[in-house]
């Protein structure tokens, strides 16, 4: 048997694929429900989460396709908030958890989604701070974030994982929050290693060709044997052997 | 379907695969879930497939299953976490990958390398890895890494 079917009817046939970037290792504890979680790019908590234990989880709608854009996000992160790198996860891609960024092209992924996630790590920042002042009686600008912990300056210490809750980082991004001047910057401009490398020397990485996911369904694209060829008919019958065809 | 026995990464597996023409690659991503070996040309030309048969690297995209006869290792059985190969700890020192797609074939092209000759030349390793192909444009480290593998 012979049959013409088109790319918008094999689709609708085969269902919506949804493949997204989300790692394995990820934090436990810091992930949110595609529920609760707030994607909307406007929102501090749609892009940064703090868990108790002070990890950091940020929601990236960038995805690193090979660039090293992971690192460089997770280094602005860290600069920001003053926490260590490796205290912070990267979830990229995952539409139902990371705002909408835009498409991941262009060289934009620093200068857009990077300059995005700045500005929430800054808004980010002083409400942990402001909220850290509340609880230890203190003025706020007698205190700092280093390495994950917020300091007085004069011995009296807490973790961030300590102060934020749930309602700490569901706020607006404002964009006039102060960020830290280039002058101090630790980690941003500075050489860093790349976080993905040791996973792909040993064959770890899991790059999207790797997914595997239930019920997935493949396709291939069959290119004409000349220029300008166009599909005519074809032989049902010679795929009536693959399971799913 | 026909059974066949493989010794991979140390281990024997047997697999019941319908047609033994089919290429290595396959086998040992989709059968294996070894997924440090990569499809990139499907033609033998790029390298980023390749693996070790028999302690040799091969093109594991064009090299039908039932060809294989001596024992298949590949990227994630070239080391252990507590003692990897000095070609993977090599490219970790030396950042020497940027997307990675190619970073498989150039370690196990070169631990075949290295494995031959443990001193090779800046020319030998460049001769070696003519037909790996990196599009990032990666080379001078992966061959800064091979250097400092070899210990140069």
């Amino acid at each position: 048997m012979k049959t013409i079917i088109n790319r918008r009817a094999m689709l609708q046939a085969s269902g919506r694929l949804v493949v997204t970037f989300t790692l394995p290792c990820l934090w436990a504890g810091a992930q949110a429900t595609a529920q609760t979680k707030s994607v909307s790019i406007d929102r501090v908590d749609a892009l940064l989460a703090v868990s108790p234990d002070g990890k950091v989880t940020v929601y990236s709608g960038k995805v690193d396709l090979g660039t090293g854009v992971r690192t460089a996000l997770t280094q602005i992160v860290a600069e920001e908030l003053d926490v260590p790198i490796g205290q912070i996860a990267v979830i990229e891609g995952d539409t139902a958890l990371t705002p909408d960024q835009g498409v991941t092209s262009g060289s934009l992924s620093i200068q857009d989604g990077g300059m995005q996630l700045r500005t929430a790590a800054a808004t980010a920042r002083r409400a942990i701070l402001q909220r850290a002042a509340a609880r230890l009686q203190r003025d706020v600008s007698a205190l700092s974030i280093r390495d994950g912990v917020i300091t007085d300056g004069s011995g009296q210490q807490a973790p961030i994982g300590s102060v934020v809750d749930g309602a700490t980082l569901a706020l607006e991004i404002d964009k006039e929050a102060p960020t830290k001047p280039p002058k101090d910057y630790t980690l941003v401009g500075k050489p860093v290693q790349r976080l993905d490398i040791p996973d792909k020397v040993v064959g770890r990485f899991t790059f999207v060709q790797d997914f595997k996911l239930p019920g997935m369904l493949h396709g291939r694209v069959v290119r004409p044997p000349s220029f300008g060829g166009t599909l005519i008919s074809y032989d049902e019958s010679s795929i009536a052997h693959i399971p799913g065809s | 379907m026909p059974t066949t026995v493989l010794n991979v990464n140390g281990k024997r597996v047997s697999l019941t695969v319908d047609d033994p023409d089919t290429p290595l690659l396959y086998v040992l991503r989709n059968e294996l879930g070894l997924h440090g070996l990569r499809f990139g040309c499907g033609l033998g030309q790029c390298g980023a497939c390749t693996v070790h048969v028999g302690g040799s690297a091969a093109r594991s995209c064009i090299m039908p299953l039932s060809t294989v006869t001596g024992a298949v290792i590949t990227l994630e059985g070239l080391g252990t976490d507590a003692h990897p190969h000095p070609l993977q700890q090599a490219f970790i020192d030396e950042q020497a990958v940027q997307c990675g797609y190619c970073i498989n074939g150039m370690i196990m092209q070169a631990a075949d390398l290295l494995a031959r000759k443990p001193k090779p030349s800046e020319q030998e390793v460049k001769a070696e890895l003519d037909s790996n192909l990196c599009r990032c444009g990666t080379h001078l480290r992966i061959l800064r890494a091979l250097m400092r593998a070899a210990g140069g």
